[in-house]
């Protein structure tokens, strides 16, 4: 097997498994952050002007 | 059909789930900013784990799985090779992302009429929605052909005592639910509802991941030599090396990565994240998290290629072609490898990665339509109301183009080459905003010609594509239309370039530069 090909299946095998690491990370955190977000959109207030745009 | 009771449960409840997140989520839809930005609230990690969803569809796997299934891992290492020159220009010195979070606009034609005129945002506005709408118009025909190869359907199924296509009824099942969730709540609904997908399709990614590895192989190394030995039997070195003659080539390397950068300050989806960013540094950041982030998921559907170049084989089966052998055989891997009782989780994964992200994108491109292309050709604003009831017509109207082209687009070559060439009409826009971001001389002429460019000449490949043999002098010129995809898209990328610097040289407009970049660290 070449350079090129054991490469190939170290780099796969490293990246797969930060991503699944960085997966359950962002689902916890997601979830908190869910949580803030429902409390912030509770209490905000309805600015008549602002329709998501910056003039 | 594949399905049993237990998997039947799963999709019921997963659907219940989300249709009881959608309708509880309405409540906190106040006013235009929380139907179109999420009143801004959305911390980093939901941005992420949402944005997630919304960047991954059906199509997003069949284009990858696609790639590796008749390149190998030559498709990963273009993807490197662009991650390469990515990561350190954008993600790590902050090129373009950084100014741009710092003229503290809410999407990219707002930044056009700072920098260039309201024409300007208007006809950018223009070119973005046609771009995304045309790259998103493909998703639900070639998802519902994928699913039908996963569910083992036939092409006409009888429902009542009368017939119907199995594509064009999964395309309006997809529609539908996605058509729904952004009407519903808009981005609210859309950030909430991307993070329960996004969790449920991880799930789905990992599972189909592992089984596919499993079946390779009874070890690791059982894996790897029975991997390398099909790929270098199918293939050959190509499989491994983006650089050898059997493998991608320049002008695919070029193309890639040029879309890549430019792809940066031209898509909306994306750059809602860039926008809503706390400062430039906290956007620089989010992109490297994500490019990372994204890279490994894309190297699980680079295995489910692979891995069926393993399982299924090359043998292009009665009724296909080899084009469609490779749009296919990664759900065809699914069919053969994944239980029942595990289909129903990797289903509902993969029908809500499509609907996340046609929810997405439908808002994304009628907020565009409406907010910066309608709204601009009037004095007086909308009231809220008529507003938000102008965004759902637009929703629902782009949904009618999607199965509208369902019917008359037929796929001549890869997804991959299709998204990247309709991507290629709104590069245009993020060609003009580096030239803008970073060069004062760009005029405002110099942007609408970089504009037309990168419309006219991925639109002139689509549409005379589909219609070359019924065009006389067409075909009597030439057999077929004379460049693939990706050369009509460096073509335009590299044409819109050179215009806007020659225009803005020979041009006399005054600019209305302003250096964002002082300042930053």
């Amino acid at each position: 097997m070449g350079f090129w090909a054991w490469s190939s299946f170290i780099y796969v095998g490293v990246f797969v498994l930060i991503n699944v690491v960085f997966t359950v990370v962002c689902a916890v955190g997601g979830f908190f952050d869910l949580i803030k977000f429902f409390k912030d959109l509770a209490v905000s207030d309805i600015d008549e002007h602002d329709d998501g745009r910056v003039e | 059909m594949r399905l049993i009771a237990i998997d039947w449960v799963i999709i019921v409840l997963a659907c219940g789930l989300l249709l009881g997140v959608t309708i509880w989520t309405k409540r906190y839809v106040k006013g235009v900013a929380d139907f179109t930005v999420a009143g801004r609230k959305v911390r980093v990690w939901l941005g992420l784990s949402a944005s997630s969803a919304d960047g991954i569809a059906i199509a997003s796997v069949i284009a990858i799985s696609q790639q590796s299934f008749e390149s190998g891992f030559s498709y990963m290492w273009l993807f490197f090779l662009s991650m390469l020159i990515c990561v350190p220009l954008i993600g790590i010195y902050g090129f373009g992302i950084k100014r741009y979070r710092a003229t503290g606009v809410q999407t990219l034609p707002q930044y056009y009429e700072m920098r260039y005129s309201k024409g300007v945002r208007r006809v950018a506005g223009i070119a973005i929605a046609i771009g995304g709408v045309l790259n998103m118009a493909i998703f639900p025909m070639i998802a519902a052909e994928f699913l039908m190869v996963i569910l083992g359907l036939p092409d006409k199924i009888v429902f009542m005592g009368s017939q119907f296509d199995t594509t064009l009824t999964f395309v309006i099942i997809l529609l539908v639910p996605s058509v729904f969730f952004a009407l519903l709540g808009g981005f609210v609904t859309v950030v909430v509802t991307n993070y329960v997908q996004a969790i449920i399709m991880a799930v789905a990614i990992f599972a189909v991941t592992w089984l596919a590895l499993v079946k390779c192989g009874s070890s690791v190394k059982d894996v790897v030599d029975n991997i390398y030995a099909t790929l270098n039997t199918n293939i050959g070195s190509g499989a491994f090396n983006l650089f050898q003659k059997n493998s991608y080539g320049p002008v695919w390397i070029v193309f890639f990565i040029a879309s890549n950068i430019y792809g940066v300050l031209s898509f909306p989806p994306s750059l809602a994240m860039t926008s809503g960013a706390e400062n430039p540094e906290v956007a620089r950041k989010m992109y490297l998290v994500r490019t990372i982030f994204n890279n490994g998921r894309m190297l699980c559907l680079v295995l489910w290629g692979i891995c069926a170049m393993v399982v299924i084989g090359m043998a292009v089966p009665a009724g296909m072609d080899k084009q469609d052998l490779s749009r296919v055989a990664s759900a065809m891997l699914i069919n053969k490898i994944v239980p029942p009782g595990l289909i129903g989780i990797v289903l509902i994964g993969l029908i809500f990665a499509e609907t996340s992200t046609l929810s997405a994108y439908l808002l994304s491109w009628s907020t565009i339509i409406v907010n910066d292309v309608i709204c601009s050709f009037r004095e007086k604003p909308f009231t809220n109301q008529t507003h938000i009831r102008l965004l759902k017509m637009t929703v629902l109207s782009i949904a009618v183009f999607i199965f509208l082209w369902s019917i008359y687009y037929e796929q001549s070559e890869s997804i991959l080459t299709y998204q990247y060439l309709t991507g290629t009409i709104f590069t245009g826009a993020g060609i003009i905003s580096f030239f803008g971001l970073y060069w004062k001389r760009t005029t405002t002429s110099a942007a609408y010609i970089a504009l037309v460019i990168c419309m006219v000449v991925p639109m002139a490949d689509l549409f005379l594509k589909q219609h070359w043999h019924s065009i006389a002098f067409l075909s009597s010129y030439s057999e077929s239309y004379p460049l693939r995809g990706e050369q009509s898209g460096l073509l335009a990328i590299v044409l819109a370039m050179i215009a806007i610097y020659a225009a803005s040289i020979v041009s006399k407009d005054k600019t209305k530069f302003v250096n964002y970049g002082i300042g930053l660290k």
